[in-house]
């Protein structure tokens, strides 16, 4: 019998393989083969199989399939802050809405979080957004416009637009435009921010408008854009729950402290030029603050709304 | 259709090097055979959400490179880069199935042979594939007929067992 017509007989019967039978079938055939292995089998048939190079043919698979899976070009990040969550939140909504609605009211997707999670945009944008927050889009008309309604905290890391679509987050008290930027927005506290990691970002109040390049940060006080100095290590520590100090200044420790926990820190006869030296993973406030006082001998208080730091001291 | 990263190498690795040589068949150029075998591949990541199988993985992979190869001898005909090619019918339906079973078989035997020890895959390559008499390869191997016998039925046994069929 030859071969062929030997191989006829058994593949007919298991022609009705779906992905995960296949294996299974790579698997079966046993027969065939030994049937194949005879004194008197003929195997010239396999005078002309050759062997292919698969690992430099995965490489040039891999490298392809790579790209396709990530978002097209890293280019944007920024923090944004906007205060009291409940009620600014509602009336931002509301004002919002009309915008986002545009041609089909059917996709708009509006999300509170509870805790931090991460939003996946049709556009392959990515943002890490922190509790209390919230975001609206409308997702049949998202990668035709890019614009979203956000309060809230988050960090955003922006895909390039292949249609260089620039990409507009509303806000109640400002509306931020991505040039091209990996950012974060801060809207949950007193002061917006926006802190810029890479990129370039527009950033627009009722009054004003500012354009911040990479490592650049601004918060805005009653309308007006205020650049900050500051540019920390810490930025998506309240996302990873990751913070780390390398021998910082105490005003910069508070700083990232502040904006760890949300929450506005005071201090009460403390040095600001006192270095600490320290990295925390997932610890509580109080743990972190535990540790200050152990190391540097501080004080401190926490009450819902604020926490106290007291008495450091260089030595 | 659902498939993951991994489940996507084990089908790179199970299938490339008998689609490549299936792909043979159709083009003589081993350069456009990988590239054929490696768009169809990539496409099949790329839609995976969309492609829904009527039959199984291979059937779809083997269809596709069939179907591809056959394109790129088309469109170099058009552009007169080949002449008096016999372009094959396209088709969508059974044969490929055949040839994707016997050549999945060729790639499993291929393999086992290649596994044998060094002296006795030369020996049973020399009968089985080659076509030569014990006695063409003792004296070809400078070796006596009887080791040639012993070699061969070494490798019989070591085929079985692969197999998984002992007798």
């Amino acid at each position: 019998m030859s071969i062929v017509k030997s191989l006829k007989n058994i593949i007919s019967s298991q022609e009705e393989h779906k992905i995960d039978a296949w294996l299974e079938d790579y698997n079966a055939n046993s027969e065939v083969l030994n049937e194949m292995i005879t004194e008197e089998a003929d195997l010239s048939f396999l005078k002309d199989y050759d062997t292919f190079d698969t690992s430099s043919a995965w490489n040039k698979i891999d490298a392809q399939i790579q790209e396709d899976t990530k978002p097209k070009a890293k280019q944007f990040s920024l923090i944004l802050k906007v205060a009291a969550v409940g009620a600014v939140l509602l009336f931002s909504l509301f004002a919002i809405q009309p915008m986002l609605s545009g041609d089909s009211a059917s996709g708009l997707e509006m999300m509170a979080y509870e805790n931090k999670g991460e939003l996946n945009l049709p556009d392959g944008s990515l943002l890490l957004v922190d509790k209390g927050s919230s975001v609206e889009y409308n997702k049949d008309a998202f990668n035709n416009n890019r614009m979203l309604a956000f309060e809230g905290r988050a960090y955003f890391d922006i895909a390039k637009s292949t249609e260089g679509k620039n990409f507009i987050i509303e806000s109640e008290d400002l509306t931020v435009e991505i040039l091209g930027t990996e950012f974060e927005i801060n809207t949950l506290v007193d002061n917006p921010s926006v802190i810029v990691t890479e990129g370039k970002v527009k950033v627009t109040t009722a009054t004003e408008s500012m354009i911040l390049v990479a490592n650049e940060s601004v918060h805005i006080e009653n309308g007006k854009i205020i650049k900050d100095t500051h540019s920390s290590p810490n930025i998506k520590s309240w996302f990873t729950g990751e913070i780390a100090f390398e021998s910082v200044t105490m005003d910069k420790v508070i700083e990232d402290l502040q904006s760890h926990f949300n929450k506005p820190i005071l201090t009460e006869n403390v040095d600001l030029s006192c270095t600490w030296r320290a990295k925390f993973t997932n610890d509580s406030l109080e743990e972190i603050l535990n540790e200050l006082s152990e190391t540097r001998g501080a004080a401190y208080s926490i009450t819902d709304t604020e926490i106290t730091i007291s008495n450091i001291s260089c030595n | 259709m659902e498939l993951t990263k991994a489940q996507f190498k084990t089908i790179f690795d199970t299938y490339y090097n008998p689609l490549c040589n299936f792909c043979c068949k159709y083009l003589k150029d081993k350069g456009d055979v990988e590239d054929v075998v490696q768009e169809v591949l990539v496409k099949l990541w790329q839609n995976k959400e969309k492609i829904h199988l009527q039959k199984d993985v291979k059937f779809y992979l083997f269809t596709s490179v069939k179907n591809k190869a056959i394109e790129l001898i088309r469109s170099r005909k058009r552009k007169g880069e080949i002449l008096d090619t016999l372009i094959p019918e396209k088709n969508f339906e059974d044969p490929v199935g055949e040839e994707a079973d016997s050549t999945i078989l060729k790639e499993k035997l291929y393999n086992s042979i290649r596994q044998l020890p060094p002296k006795c895959q030369e020996i049973f390559v020399m009968n089985k594939v080659n076509g030569l008499t014990y006695n063409e390869i003792s004296e070809e191997l400078n070796i006596s007929p009887k080791t040639v016998d012993n070699q061969m039925r070494r490798a019989f046994k070591l085929l079985r067992e692969k197999f998984g069929i002992t007798k």
